[in-house]
């Protein structure tokens, strides 16, 4: 079964703008990262500021050129799409972004809003345009009175299902969400969350839910990968990331979650000092400043992510690799 | 944190006794009822979560609390008695003597919160000559390199001081913040206003064992302003919730986790994406948070509220009253 | 469905439902109306515009009528007297606005359209050639003052009519022309900025990432949201503008006789208001204040209006 996005080896290099003479510096945003995504599958992606998460979505859906690597979408080829079949590829992969107020033009109307793809691809003509916008706006769980309001008269979790809506407006096969529960309240979140995963069953979507919150995250897929400073460092099943995770940054970060349970109050584990820049990362493993199970050999060379259990990738020395052959 | 309970049993009376505050703000759209008629305690050494959405309220009252309220929006009524006086009665004056002195606060975004043109050494300096004016002329760099110290942040022997905020990194700023609360004006209250939100989950788990460190070992009295209701369970004693500008429940910490007793809390807990997943559909909650300068008469839940009893909770808005549980109080009829 | 359904509840309806949906342009005009200070701006505009349009209308006497009364002080029969060759001063000043305001409002639409094209191009292009080409050679035009730069744009095109195709552009034309083109550089550089900060929205993004071409994104997306600073600066433009036009003609560098403007009916007038008549100076010099300050006032407006952040009592 051919996974439907699959990414080898992405990286977007950002560089520095330096000293006229000096050696360039890169931003290493996304470094060499291989993922697959089968098609109808949820995968989430989590990681905290610096980690490359949301420059990985938008390189992916090549909002942002591609510095290095592929991109395959079943299994075609299609790094450097430019012009028709740029657009062509556009309609397959949609995004949501966190953001709703900043995601849409504020000087239109949610009706121009959703129809803005349509339009743009010139679908249909303006009645089946709204037509159709009145089915989004449906899908998404907003009577049709919305479709005159202006951004700034709908509430932020109400604006976050227009942007969804119009993501789907094209009929697209895959959708990035970009941390969209980040930036609404509590108690809306749940409604935009279990929005997400009826759509996807309900529309056949495959999904890459993008969060720095793993709660949020496993409510939606049934994958995830951890992220961090540019590089995926854990991948597996939710399930087995969470009970038992492997990399000490994944662990570290488990472990720094806050529960919403006082009976469980516990000295949190946080790791010593903070994220590096992803400018002048530690040689070596990236993690290893911070890593209680720091050997020699991660100082210099950087672990690969490798199968050290059934569907469970990690990048770390420490761990030790599969036994079994069959995996 | 046992030793803090006992000392509760000795002072009874309340470091900081909020009666009936009210702030308004007026706008385009009508008169904006942020806060109204919020009544809350909290004892010494007494570490108290002020919970709520965006439009509950929750800054403006730490806000109002310091006379924060900039013109138009004003503090229509209520009192603030702080060990005794009511700061409300206080001139600009005596204020400023309060902030940063006797009440600690910690801002949400650190960056923001310091002055890019002057050094951290400057800007902590200037702190501790208006807070504490005994020190020697000399001993304020000592005292500042302590203090940052305690807080986890090493000054190189002084010369970091000598750098800008952008030369610290997000969780320096933050723990400097900490500490310019904390330790400058020796306060026995400090305010912080979502004081992790920025920041990433490892950095906040640090600011918050930070927080347990501090105040363990100087019994400061914590108002934790924030949306996010772990926070609230892994620092807390008590819990206040607020919904739409009033304080709809008022519960011992443990209490409120275990059988939350207004439906607006026992909704929003079961809306929580926990984690681990427990793999079931999250519960969400219907419609959205009132527009404030429309509010209804009666209860501003009962359009979403599943234990909504009738008329009365359309007409009649419910003050705090007490549950069966002593110790919490939750504004709804179902208590009446 | 029902799940996601989850927006309805139960008793009143969401207060949003009886917001008015309004567009920008009623927005803005409610709120301009709630100040005095805008309202008296926009009323001195009104005024202004309806003396251009209607004046020349209602005018008592042909403008370039010579009559043998001269410097006659104000009269039932010449309401603001006449001046040195007998022409009746109030119906001078009625055409004068006139050309005065079609001055000014010919300028800044000038400025304003070249202005935004170039400096839209010069944003989306930023960092690149074209932006350096073209701020810069804003900056040319810039590094010139107007009173020098105006004459000699006019001096150049020759003050008497010129025919291009079938056009013909008289003085007013060319002083028109000039201060347009002295005007150009600030709409540029406005619509430059506005560009830049609007390019790093999301929106933007969005709108690439559903395959928005250049135009899509200029025309349907990035226009719109620019207009707000562009209006705020055509408003103060006017103001300059119109200031400047006088300034021109005062020196007889600018619109030429026969024709009247506010500028060169206060050039004729400097020769005999020494002598005391007064009546010369009051309607121009009049015309210019309440122009200058009704533009100001109305930018200023019009700027806190645009303003979704600016806190109004």
């Amino acid at each position: 079964m051919r996974p439907l996005v699959r990414v080898e080896r992405l990286s977007q290099h950002f560089p520095l703008r330096g000293m006229p003479f000096a050696r360039q510096r890169m931003v290493y945003a996304v470094d060499a990262v291989d993922l697959a995504i089968e098609r109808g599958a949820a995968v989430g992606l989590i990681g905290e500021s610096g980690s490359g998460k949301t420059t990985f979505g938008r390189t992916l859906l090549q909002l942002y050129p591609p510095t290095g690597g592929r991109i395959y979408v079943d299994g075609q080829d299609v790094t450097g799409a430019h012009g028709q079949a740029l657009r062509a590829l556009r309609r397959r992969m949609q995004m949501v972004f966190q953001n709703p107020y900043s995601a849409v033009n504020r000087r239109k109307t949610v009706a121009e809003i959703i129809t803005e793809p349509l339009t743009i691809h010139n679908i249909g003509n303006r009645t089946s345009r709204l037509a159709r916008g009145r089915e989004l706006l449906d899908m998404v769980g907003l009577p049709s009175i919305f479709m005159a309001r202006y951004p700034h008269e709908v509430s932020g979790g109400q604006l976050q299902r227009v942007g969804i809506a119009r993501a789907l407006a094209l009929e697209p096969d895959f959708i990035v969400a970009d941390e969209p529960t980040a930036s609404l309240d509590v108690s809306i979140r749940a409604q935009v969350i279990n929005l997400l995963a009826e759509l996807r069953v309900r529309l056949g979507l495959t999904l890459l839910f993008i969060s720095h919150d793993l709660s949020v995250v496993s409510y939606v897929c049934e994958r995830v990968a951890v992220m961090y400073l540019g590089k995926i460092v854990e991948e597996g099943l939710n399930t087995e990331v969470e009970q038992h995770p492997l990399h000490p940054y994944t662990r570290a970060l488990l472990g720094a979650i806050p529960r919403p349970d006082p009976r469980q109050r516990r000295l949190l584990s946080a790791p010593l000092g903070e994220i590096p820049s992803a400018v002048d990362r530690p040689a070596g493993c990236h993690y290893h400043p911070r890593c209680p199970l720091a050997m020699p050999v991660c100082r210099v060379t950087y672990p690969q992510l490798e199968l050290k259990a059934p569907g469970h990738r990690v990048a770390c020395h420490a761990v030790p690799a599969a036994v079994d052959d069959t995996l | 944190m046992p030793w803090i309970r006992e000392l509760n049993d000795v002072e009874q009376s309340p470091l900081l006794d909020v009666r009936g505050l009210t702030t308004r703000f007026p706008s385009d759209r009508g008169m904006v009822h942020a806060v109204e008629d919020v009544s809350f305690c909290i004892r010494p050494g007494e570490a108290v979560g002020l919970v709520g959405e965006s439009g509950s309220g929750k800054s403006t009252v730490l806000r109002s609390l310091l006379g924060l309220i900039n013109p138009p929006g004003r503090i229509v009524s209520g009192a603030v008695m702080f060990r005794g006086r009511d700061l409300r009665t206080l001139g600009e004056h005596d204020l400023r003597r309060v902030r940063g002195g006797q009440i600690g606060l910690i801002l949400q975004d650190p960056v923001n919160a310091f002055n890019p043109s002057l050094t951290i050494g400057d800007q902590l300096r200037r702190i501790l000559r208006l807070h504490r004016p005994g020190l020697p002329a000399g001993g304020y760099d000592r005292e500042i390199s302590r203090m940052l110290a305690r807080v986890g942040v090493d000054t190189a022997g002084g010369s970091k001081l000598n750098q800008y905020a952008f030369n610290y990194s997000q969780g320096q700023l933050q723990r400097v913040m900490i500490a310019a609360a904390c330790l400058g004006g020796e306060p026995s209250l400090v305010l912080a206003d979502e004081p992790t939100t920025s920041l990433d989950v490892t950095i906040e788990a640090q600011v918050l064992q930070l927080l347990r460190d501090l105040r363990g070992e100087l019994g400061l009295a914590l108002l934790l302003v924030t949306h996010n209701l772990a926070l609230v369970a892994e620092l807390c004693d008590r819990v206040l919730v607020m919904y739409a500008g009033r304080l709809v429940e008022d519960s011992d910490v443990y209490s409120m986790f275990e059988s939350p007793k207004h439906p607006y809390t026992r909704q929003l807990l079961r809306s929580l994406p926990r984690f681990p997943a427990s793999g079931a559909r999250l519960e969400s909650m219907p419609g959205s948070v009132p527009d404030l300068t429309a509010l209804p008469p009666g209860c501003s839940f009962a359009p979403r509220c599943e234990q909504y009893l009738g008329a009365i909770c359309d007409t009649v808005c419910p003050s705090l009253l007490a549950t069966r549980t002593t110790d919490q109080r939750a504004a709804c009829h179902l208590y009446a | 469905m029902s799940q996601a359904k989850a927006d309805t509840t139960r008793g009143s309806a969401p207060p949003t439902v009886e917001l008015v949906s309004r567009s920008l342009g009623a927005q803005v005009f409610f709120r301009l109306a709630r100040q005095p200070v805008s309202m008296f701006g926009m009323a001195g505009v009104l005024l202004l515009v309806s003396i251009a349009l209607l004046g020349p209308l209602v005018a008592p006497y042909d403008p370039a009528a010579l009559s043998p009364e001269r410097l006659r002080p104000p009269s039932t029969a010449h309401l603001m007297g006449t001046e040195n060759f007998g022409r009746d001063v109030f119906s001078r000043f009625l055409f004068g606005t006139r050309v005065s305001m079609f001055v000014g409002l010919g300028a800044v639409a000038l400025g304003l359209t070249a202005g935004t094209l170039l400096g839209m191009t010069a944003g989306l292009r930023a960092g690149r050639v074209w932006d350096t080409l073209i701020m810069r050679g804003m900056d040319v035009v810039l590094a010139f003052p107007l009173l020098v730069l105006v004459p000699v744009l006019a001096g150049i095109l020759q003050t008497k009519t010129i025919q291009i195709g079938p056009l013909g552009l008289n003085s007013i034309a060319l002083v028109g022309l000039a201060i347009g083109v002295v005007s150009t550089p600030v709409f540029a550089r406005v619509a430059r900025a506005s560009v830049l900060a609007e390019v790093r929205e999301d929106y933007i993004m969005a709108a690439r990432s559903f395959g928005a071409g250049t135009g899509d994104l200029l025309f349907g997306n990035l226009w719109p949201n620019i207009q707000a600073p562009l209006i705020v600066q055509a408003a103060f433009s006017l103001a300059i503008a119109i200031a400047a036009e006088a300034a021109v003609s005062f020196l007889g560098l600018g619109v030429q006789p026969p024709d009247s403007s506010w500028g060169n009916m206060l050039a004729d007038a400097r020769r005999f208001v020494i002598s005391g008549a007064w009546w010369l100076v009051v309607c121009p010099a009049a015309g210019i204040a309440l122009a200058v300050l009704s533009f100001n006032l109305l930018g200023d407006a019009l700027r806190d209006a645009l303003d979704p952040r600016v806190e109004r009592r």
